[in-house]
Formats: structure tokens, sequence, C-alpha cells
């Protein structure tokens, strides 16, 4: 989608654009937009990581244990990502300081701006890779699941509790259309963290609901709010997240349940809200016909 | 409010299993033939997580080079004190405004945040609950119209940014109150 587009092309000619200007600029000029930091305690020992000479470097031990001794947890290099096993005295009174990286390089200084910018992007690029790797396993074991859900007549069940609910909701619809029975089911495949299950439900509901739209290029108060509805959902178990925040060393993955439930039960409340209030406010006719038509088809870049 | 959150504890922890165990007995009760279909949704799974690379790719590297070249430090610098007054922490500001646009991308920025901060720290967490809590509006928004020719939007895309906003600052408040309170 071209938001996604505009944003992705602005951040990446605003970064290095900015990094070059770091280090091509005067350093006063520079010093004056970016006030420059005192680099974490940490850094000391990544900086002789880097050079390869840990072990021959006084000053990244003292470093270490500096930070350590700040309450900083230091993450190990290779082994699992995150932070699984913050260091122990036991290790560094070993000299097994090679088994240490600090939180986070990117914080560290290098030589130049333009030095880290290129290291940063390449690890990024690098990380993106390995993340959804790591993520295959659990991703799947959820996925299969899911699919055992849905064969059960899970979203089929759940739709009959919601019918009464939406059927509230969506006055404008008869409550036995089809864009009703479509609503229903995108709903509750929504509630279960069905993602591609819901997309082709809530597509068949926009083209039931299209058939009920007396204009056929300006959107209805049912459609309005069902896509308020589609974009605040409620989720019940955030499952890739929690998958995401166990590969990253969680140790209480799932205490983000309950927040998320109440969090979006709040925006969910407050879209429909905003929905039934400004559909007033907004006009119900077509454009003109005279006026070209702005293209509006779906570019599928942006989303997944 | 303790006991409140000695049940959020219990509650989260027993969620997956019980979640397992519904799903499991009640599909099998129903009659499915549940290792097939799992294998089946389980291979959507593993093509899922080959297709996200390209997006995760051109994500991590934008906004780690944004977050390198010192631009995301300045602006979480500036609205910081903003932020702080409604009880939002600052490093979750890219999430806000990642979120409505692109999944992938708020995917990105929260790991982001977890390699950064850890995966249990205030800002990774409430960014998780972020990502739950708000969805990408423009691609819906874009998918769901352009797929029957709608031109005139009319309120839809203010009714859900609107509840995305509050979504996310719930998160924050949420996350603050029941895992860090």
């Amino acid at each position: 989608m071209r938001p996604v587009n505009r944003v992705f092309v602005a951040l990446l000619v605003a970064a290095i654009v900015v990094a070059l200007a770091r280090d091509l600029l005067p350093a006063r000029v520079v010093e004056r937009a970016f006030p420059a930091r005192p680099p974490p305690p940490t850094c000391a020992a990544v900086v002789a990581w880097r050079a390869g000479s840990l072990h021959a470097a006084p000053d990244a031990s003292a470093a270490v244990v500096g930070a350590l001794s700040a309450g900083e947890s230091l993450r190990r290099i290779g082994g699992r990502s995150g932070g699984e096993g913050a260091t122990t005295w036991h290790e560094i009174q070993r000299g097994d300081l090679r088994a240490f990286v600090t939180a986070d390089v990117a914080t560290c200084p290098l030589d130049s701006a333009v030095k880290a910018l290129t290291q940063k992007m390449l690890d990024a690029a690098n990380d993106a890779a390995k993340l959804a790797l790591a993520l295959v396993g659990v991703l799947a074991l959820w996925t299969g699941l899911m699919r055992v859900a849905e064969k059960a007549g899970l979203v089929a069940l759940l739709a009959r509790l919601l019918r009464p609910l939406l059927v509230r909701l969506f006055p404008e619809v008869p409550a036995d259309h089809p864009a009703m029975g479509a609503i229903v089911m995108n709903m509750a495949a929504n509630l279960l963290g069905l993602g591609n299950a819901a997309t082709p439900l809530g597509l068949q509901a926009m083209k039931h609901l299209q058939d009920l739209n007396p204009m056929k290029k300006t959107a209805t108060n049912a459609m309005a709010l069902f896509l308020a509805l589609n974009t605040t959902h409620l989720t019940l178990v955030p499952a890739k997240t929690i998958a995401v925040r166990l590969e990253y060393g969680s140790t209480q993955a799932t205490n983000i349940v309950l927040p998320t439930i109440l969090a979006t039960a709040c925006g969910m409340l407050v879209a429909v809200v905003a929905a039934k209030l400004l559909q007033r406010r907004f006009p119900l006719t077509d454009p003109p016909d005279g006026e070209p038509a702005p293209a509006s088809s779906a570019d599928p870049q942006g989303g997944a | 409010m303790d006991s409140l959150r000695g049940f959020a504890d219990v509650f989260a922890d027993a969620t997956i299993p019980l979640f397992v165990l519904g799903i499991v007995v009640f599909a099998a009760a129903r009659g499915v033939k549940v290792y097939e279909v799992f294998i089946e949704g389980a291979r959507e799974g593993f093509d899922t997580s080959v297709r996200v690379i390209p997006y995760l790719v051109a994500i991590l590297v934008a906004v780690g080079a944004v977050r390198s070249a010192g631009l995301l430090d300045l602006l979480s610098q500036a609205l910081a004190p903003a932020l702080a007054l409604i009880g939002v922490p600052a490093e979750t500001l890219p999430m806000m405004l990642m979120r409505p646009l692109s999944g992938a991308g708020a995917d990105g920025v929260m790991i982001e945040l977890m390699k950064t901060h850890g995966a249990d720290s205030v800002p990774a967490t409430t960014a998780a609950v972020m990502s739950g809590a708000a969805d990408t509006t423009f691609y819906i928004l874009a998918v769901y119209f352009g797929s029957v020719g709608i031109e005139r939007v009319r309120h839809a895309l203010w009714a859900g940014l609107l509840g995305d906003l509050v979504g996310l600052l719930a998160s924050a408040w949420f996350t603050q109150w029941l895992v860090f309170g």
C-alpha cells in the first residue's frame, strides 16, 4: 500500500542522509544537533570484542565488571538470542569474557556514523531472516492447532454467540441476510486470531454489504462500522507475540494476554462509538459521475 | 490490587495449556481427524514464517538504519516528556507510529525493542501488548474497500484510527498496571 512505501523510502533516505551528515559536517554543528551522550560503561568491552582481543583487554574486563555492579545485565555472544542467563560473577572471575556482549551494540560509538549504519543494516537483515526461521516451529504449532479448532466448528460456535450482539450493532443489515452471516463469521475468526480465515470472510461480508448499498462508490454506515470493528478487533490469545517473546528470552511470555484483551476492548468500544457518532457528519452520497475515480485497488505489499 | 495481579498471573500462566486442551478435546469429541488437520494447518504456519522474511528484512533494516543514525532517539527524546505525562514509555513511540501501517513493520519494531531492552522490559512488554491491541488499519481499509470499489470511505478511517489510538494508549496503561503495577 502507498503509505507503507512512502514511509519505507523516507526512513531509509532520512537515516542515510543523517548518517552521512554526521560524518561530513563539522563536529561543532553535529554536536549541537546530536548532543553526545556518554557511552554505556560496557562499550569498552564491545569495542575490544570487535577487535577480537577481549582476553587481552584489561579495561574491557573492568568495564564488564563495572556494568554488572551497576546492575546492567549483559547478553552472551552466540547461543540463544535474547536475555537467557545474565552474566555471572563466576564467569567473570574465570576470565571467560569472550562469552559476553553488551545490551545494545548500536549505542557504542564506532569510528563513524556511516560505519555504524552499515553494520546495523547488515545485522538487521541477518536478524530478520534468523527471526523468521526461529518462528517456524511455534507458528506451525499454532496454525496447526487453530486449523483443528476451525475444523471442529469452533468458529461457527463462536459465531452463534456473537450473532445477537452484532444484529444490534448493524441495524441496517437484515438479521437473515448473508451479509450478517459473513460479518458474524469474520468477527468469530478475528476473535480466535485466525487472520488467514478472517480476511476472506471479511471480503465476503463486504461483497454482501455492497449488495445492500444503493450507492456503490460510497461506504455505508454498516461498512464503516464493520471496518472499524475489523481494525480494532479483539484477539483472545496473541499467539504470535507470545512466540516472539519466548524466542527473545521472556520468562513471563503470557502475561501480556490480559492487558491485551482489556486494551483491545477499550479500542473496540471507542471505534464503535466513534463510528456511530461520526456517521451523521459524513454525507451518504456518491461522488459526482464526472469525477475521475482515484485508483482504489488493493496492493498486497502493505500487509502480512 | 494484589489479588487482581495474582489472578492475572495465574490466568496468564494457564492460558495456553487450557486453550490447547480445550481445542484438542473439543475437536476429538466432534470426530475431527486431529493429527491430519493439524499437519495441514502447521504447513500453513511454515509458509507464513517464510513468506514474512522479505517484509521483516525491509522493516528491520529501515528501522535499524533510522535508529543507528540517531533519528529515533532524537524524536523519542523530544516527545518523551509529553508521553511520560500520559504514562506511555517513550521507547514505544515507533511502535505506535508503525502499528496502523504494517503488521510486519510493527513486529520489527517490537523485536528491536526486545533486543535492545530485553523481552521482559517495560518498553518491550508494552510494545507486545500494543501489537495485539491494534491492527493494520490502512491495509485493511485498502483491501476491504478496494475489493468492492468503494471510493468514499467516509468516517471509516477516523473511527478505525481513533480505536487504534485508544487501544495503543490503553495498552501502555494496562501493562503498567497489571504487569508492572
